[in-house]
C-alpha cells in the first residue's frame, strides 16, 4: 500500500505546484523593486501598493464592480432559489427544458453571451454601460448559484416541511420558520460566489461597458503597459487574496449545517 | 365512543398508472390502536399520508369524527404525525421543536410552559430541553418527534414507521412503551409498519395491504389463527402450503384431497366452493408434532429430517415426505436434538390446525 | 486516504478556478514573456545571450496557459464519477488477482469514462471560446476565433460576420454537446 500511495503523492503535490506556483509569481514580483520580472529579486518594496490609493481610474472602476457584482449576486441568487427549489422538490412539464435554459449560458463559451446581449442591447437602442453588464453578468452567475442552491435543497429532508405543516402551519410560515433557516448557509454561499463569479468576469464586461470600466477591464487596460505591470501585479494579488477569502467563506457556509442533516438521511436509510 | 371515528371511504390514490391504494374502504374506531401492515410498496404509507393531508386522493372520501377532511390541508387537520425519520427541525433545540405547533393553537404563554412541561414528562425527556437534533440517540429523538406531535393534543396520532431506525433490544423497549403510552392518553393512534410482529404485538386491530388493497382487517390474533386468504397466511408468520383439492361440500365442513395424505374432512370457515382445485391448504409448523415414534394424531406421516436450524426457544426442522416435493417446515420446543440431520421421523398433524385457503 | 483530506484537496484546487482568471492568465505572461521569469533568469544567469522567442506569442503559449487556467476544473466531474465507483469494485479486482495498476486500467478507468469525458466536455467550451489568454499570450500565431470575432465587432466594425463567426462557434459546441452528451449517457446506462 505505502509504496504506491508515495508516487501518487509525488504526483499530488507537482499537481498543486503546478497549480499554485504560476499565480505566486504575482505577488513575489508586486514587491520586487524593478520593472523587470526576473530572478534574483531585486529588492524589497511597498511602493506598488501604495500607489493604488492615488489612482483616481482603480477606485472608480472597484466601485463599479462592487456595483454590478452586489446587484447581480442579490438578483441571480433570488432567481437561483426559487429554480431550485422548483428542481429538486417537483417534477413538471418542461422541467428539462427549463433546467437547460437556465444552465445555457454555463454551458456556451461566454463570448456568445457577450455578443448576443451586445446585438440586443444595440439593436434595443440602449446605450452600453454597467446596465447590460449586470444584466450579462445575472444571466452568467445564476446557473452557479442555482447549482449550490440544487445541492443545499437536495440535501434537505422534506419530512421537514411536511412536519412543519402537520404541526399546523401554513406554506408561508413553513417556508420562514423552516425551509429559509435551513437553506441559508447556502444562500449566502450562492450570493458569495456570484459576487466573485461577477467581480472577476471579463468578457461580458469587455464587450458591454461602454467608458465605465469594471476592475477587471482596468487592470486589461494597465497590462498593455510594460511600466503598468508592478501595478497590476500588487492589484492583482490584493484581489486573489480578497477573492480566496470570500471563495474559502463560501465554501464552508455551504457546508455548515449540513452534517446535521446528513446524519438524518443517513438514519432514514 | 363512536364506532367510525375515522371513516375511511372508498378510497383511491393513482401516481400515474400506477394504483398506490385502490378503492379501499374501512372505519377505525376512537381510541384504538390501529395498525396498517404489509410489504414496502403495498401502499400503506400513502394512505397514512392521506390521512395526515400529505397527498390528496385521486377519488373517495375521509372523515374523522364527523368532519369531511378530504381537502383540507395538512395544518387544517386534527391529525399529526410521527414521521419515519422524525424530521426533528435541526436549527430548533427539543423545547422550540416541541413549541412550533403550539404557536397557532392561541394559548396563553403559561398553557405553553405547562403543555411542554407536561409532554416532556410523558415521554421522559426532563432535562434535554437545550439539546439539538444532533445531540440526540435515534430513540431520544424518536421520543422528541412523539413529544411535539402529541403536545398539540391530536385527535389521531399518525406513526409512519417509527420504530424502523431503532436497533432490536430499543425497539421492543419502545413497542411497550408506545402500548403503555396511547392506553394512558386514548387517542387513536394510527400505525404503519412492515413488521408483522410489532403490528401484531402493539394493535387492537390490524389491516394487512397488499398492491393497494386490505387483504384482512381483524384483531391480531385472528390474523394468525384464521387468514382469510394466502397471502396473509403467507406473511404473517410462518407456513406451510400443501397442494389440495375440494371434493363434496358437508355443512360447516368440506371434504378436502391433500396431495399424497388423502382425503379428510376440514372445517370451511371461509366458505370455499366445493370441487375447486384453485385451492390450497395451511399448516403452521408449530402445529405440528415431530416424534421418534408414530403418533395418534389425525395424520400421521413418515418423514425424513434433511436440515436442522436451531433457534434458542425452539429448534426448525426442515423434513422431506415421501411424495410432497416441497420441504416442510416443523418448529419443536421439546426435540431439540441437532444430531438427526438424515434420520427419519414422524410429523403429526391434527385436522383442526389445517386452514383451507383459496388460492387468489 | 480520508474523505476529509480528499475533499481538501478537491477544495483548494477549485478554489484557484473561482478567482481572477484574468490573473491567472497574465501569471504566464510573466512567466514566459520575453522579459518574463523565464528569460530573464535564463539571460541572468548567463545560459542564453537571447530570449526564447517561441515561449511567448505563440500556440504553444496558449495551450500551456489554458490547460493551466481549467486544470482544476476538471477535477470536479471527475471526483463524482470515482466517488460513485463501489470501493467493493476494487477490492474485488485485487481479490480476483489484479495488481494495482491493472485495477486501476480495467476497473477504475472503464467505470470514470463518463466523468473523463465530462471533463474534456467542460472543458472544451470554455476554451474553444477563450478570448483572453490568446490575445495577451497568442501573438498572430495563436489568434483563435474569439479574437476574430472581437475584431469583427470592434475594429473591423464588420457586425454581420461577426455574428456569422458567432454562429459557427455555437454551433459546432452545441453538436459537439450534444453528441458528446449521447454517447456519455449510453455509457452509463452500460455502467449501472
Amino acid at each position: 500500500m505505502n509504496e504506491k500511495n508515495n508516487t501518487l503523492l509525488i504526483y499530488t503535490l507537482l499537481y498543486f505546484v503546478f497549480l499554485y506556483v504560476p499565480v505566486l509569481f504575482l505577488p513575489i514580483f508586486s514587491f520586487n523593486d524593478a520593472n523587470y520580472m526576473s530572478f534574483p529579486l531585486a529588492g524589497f518594496t511597498t511602493e506598488h501598493y501604495e500607489e493604488m490609493w492615488s489612482k483616481r481610474n482603480l477606485h472608480k472602476a472597484l466601485w463599479a464592480s462592487i456595483k454590478v457584482g452586489v446587484v447581480a449576486s442579490v438578483i441571480s441568487t433570488t432567481i437561483a432559489l426559487f429554480a431550485a427549489k422548483a428542481f429538486a422538490r417537483y417534477k413538471f412539464r418542461g422541467e428539462k427544458i427549463s433546467y437547460g435554459g437556465i444552465m445555457m449560458p454555463f454551458l456556451i463559451p461566454e463570448i456568445i453571451l457577450a455578443v448576443a446581449i451586445l446585438i440586443i442591447w444595440i439593436n434595443l437602442g440602449f446605450k452600453l454601460g454597467l446596465v447590460p453588464v449586470t444584466i450579462g453578468h445575472t444571466l452568467f452567475c445564476t446557473p452557479f448559484a442555482m447549482l449550490i442552491l440544487i445541492a443545499r435543497i437536495e440535501g434537505f429532508d422534506f419530512s421537514l416541511e411536511e412536519a412543519s405543516r402537520d404541526l399546523g402551519e401554513n406554506a408561508w410560515g413553513t417556508f420562514f420558520r423552516v425551509s429559509f433557516p435551513l437553506y441559508l448557509p447556502g444562500i449566502v454561499a450562492a450570493l458569495l460566489l456570484s459576487f466573485i463569479i461577477s467581480f472577476d468576469e471579463f468578457i461580458l464586461a469587455f464587450f458591454l461597458t461602454g467608458s465605465d470600466a469594471t476592475l477587471p477591464m482596468y487592470m486589461w487596460g494597465q497590462m498593455r503597459f510594460v511600466q503598468k505591470l508592478p501595478h497590476v501585479l500588487a492589484l492583482g494579488a490584493v484581489i486573489i487574496v480578497f477573492t480566496t477569502f470570500i471563495v474559502l467563506l463560501a465554501f464552508w457556509l455551504r457546508n455548515v449545517g449540513q452534517g446535521k442533516a446528513k446524519k438524518d438521511i443517513a438514519l432514514k436509510l | 365512543m363512536s364506532n367510525s371515528f375515522i371513516q375511511i371511504n372508498n378510497i383511491s390514490k393513482h401516481f400515474k398508472d400506477v394504483k398506490a391504494v385502490d378503492d379501499v374502504s374501512f372505519e377505525i374506531k376512537e381510541g384504538e390502536f390501529f395498525s396498517l401492515l404489509g410489504p414496502s410498496g403495498c401502499g400503506k404509507t400513502t394512505l397514512l399520508r392521506l390521512l395526515a393531508g400529505f397527498e390528496y386522493p385521486t377519488s373517495g372520501n375521509l372523515l374523522i369524527d364527523g368532519i369531511d377532511i378530504t381537502a383540507l390541508p395538512p395544518d387544517k387537520r386534527p391529525t399529526n404525525m410521527v414521521f419515519q425519520n422524525y424530521a426533528i427541525f435541526p436549527h430548533l433545540n427539543v423545547e422550540k421543536n416541541i413549541k412550533f405547533g403550539l404557536r397557532k393553537l392561541g394559548l396563553s404563554h403559561d398553557e405553553i410552559g405547562n403543555r411542554v412541561k407536561d409532554v416532556l414528562k410523558l415521554v421522559k425527556l426532563e432535562g434535554y430541553e437545550e439539546r439539538f437534533s444532533n445531540q440526540l440517540s435515534g430513540g431520544q429523538r424518536q421520543r422528541v418527534a412523539l413529544a411535539r406531535a402529541l403536545v398539540r393534543q391530536p385527535k389521531v396520532l399518525l406513526l409512519d414507521e417509527p420504530l424502523g431506525a431503532l436497533d432490536k433490544k430499543l425497539r421492543d423497549e419502545m413497542q411497550l412503551e408506545l402500548r403503555t403510552l396511547q392506553k394512558n392518553i386514548g387517542i387513536t393512534f394510527v400505525f404503519v409498519t412492515h413488521d408483522q410482529q410489532e403490528a401484531i404485538s402493539m394493535s387492537d386491530r390490524v389491516a394487512v395491504m397488499n398492491d393497494g388493497k386490505i387483504q384482512q382487517l381483524s384483531a391480531p390474533n385472528e390474523l394468525y389463527k384464521n387468514p382469510k386468504n394466502i397471502f396473509v397466511s403467507d406473511f404473517i408468520g410462518e407456513t406451510n402450503f400443501l397442494k389440495a383439492e375440494t371434493k363434496s361440500s358437508d355443512g360447516g365442513f368440506i371434504n378436502v384431497l391433500i396431495e399424497e395424505l388423502g382425503e379428510f374432512k376440514i372445517k370451511n370457515n371461509l366458505n370455499i366452493a366445493a370441487n375447486s382445485s384453485d385451492v390450497v391448504c395451511s399448516v403452521r409448523p408449530e402445529s405440528m408434532m415431530i416424534s421418534n415414534v408414530k403418533s395418534d394424531w389425525d395424520i400421521c406421516l413418515d418423514a425424513k429430517i434433511r436440515q436442522t436450524s436451531y433457534l434458542g426457544e425452539m429448534t426448525r426442522f426442515y423434513v422431506e415426505v415421501k411424495g410432497i416435493d416441497k420441504t416442510i417446515t416443523v418448529s419443536s420446543q421439546h426435540f431439540d436434538n441437532q444430531s438427526f440431520e438424515n434420520n427419519d421421523c414422524f410429523i403429526s398433524i391434527s385436522l383442526e390446525d389445517i386452514s383451507l385457503l383459496n388460492k387468489k | 486516504m480520508s474523505k476529509k483530506t480528499k475533499c481538501c484537496g478537491l477544495f483548494y484546487s477549485l478554489c484557484l478556478f473561482w478567482t481572477s482568471y484574468l490573473l491567472r492568465v497574465f501569471s504566464w505572461k510573466i512567466i514566459l514573456g520575453t522579459k518574463g521569469v523565464i528569460n530573464s533568469s535564463l539571460i541572468n544567469a548567463g545560459i542564453l545571450s537571447e530570449p526564447l522567442t517561441f515561449l511567448m506569442y505563440s500556440e504553444t503559449a496558449v495551450v500551456i496557459t489554458l490547460t493551466h487556467a481549467w486544470a482544476a476544473f476538471a477535477l470536479l466531474p471527475l471526483y463524482v464519477s470515482l466517488e460513485k465507483i463501489d470501493f467493493s469494485f476494487i477490492e474485488a479486482g485485487r481479490d480476483l488477482g489484479l495488481s494495482r495498476f491493472e485495477v486501476f486500467w480495467k476497473i477504475t478507468f472503464p467505470l470514470s469514462l463518463p466523468g473523463v469525458i465530462g471533463a474534456i466536455l467542460i472543458i472544451f467550451i470554455p476554451t474553444v471560446g477563450d478570448y483572453v489568454t490568446p490575445a495577451l499570450l497568442g501573438g498572430t500565431d495563436g489568434r483563435m476565433l474569439s479574437n476574430m470575432i472581437q475584431a469583427y465587432f470592434g475594429k473591423i466594425n464588420n457586425i454581420p460576420l461577426g455574428a456569422a463567426s458567432a454562429t459557427i462557434m455555437l454551433t459546432t459546441v452545441i453538436l459537439i454537446t450534444i453528441i458528446v452528451s449521447n454517447v456519455t449517457k449510453r455509457l452509463t446506462q452500460r455502467l449501472t
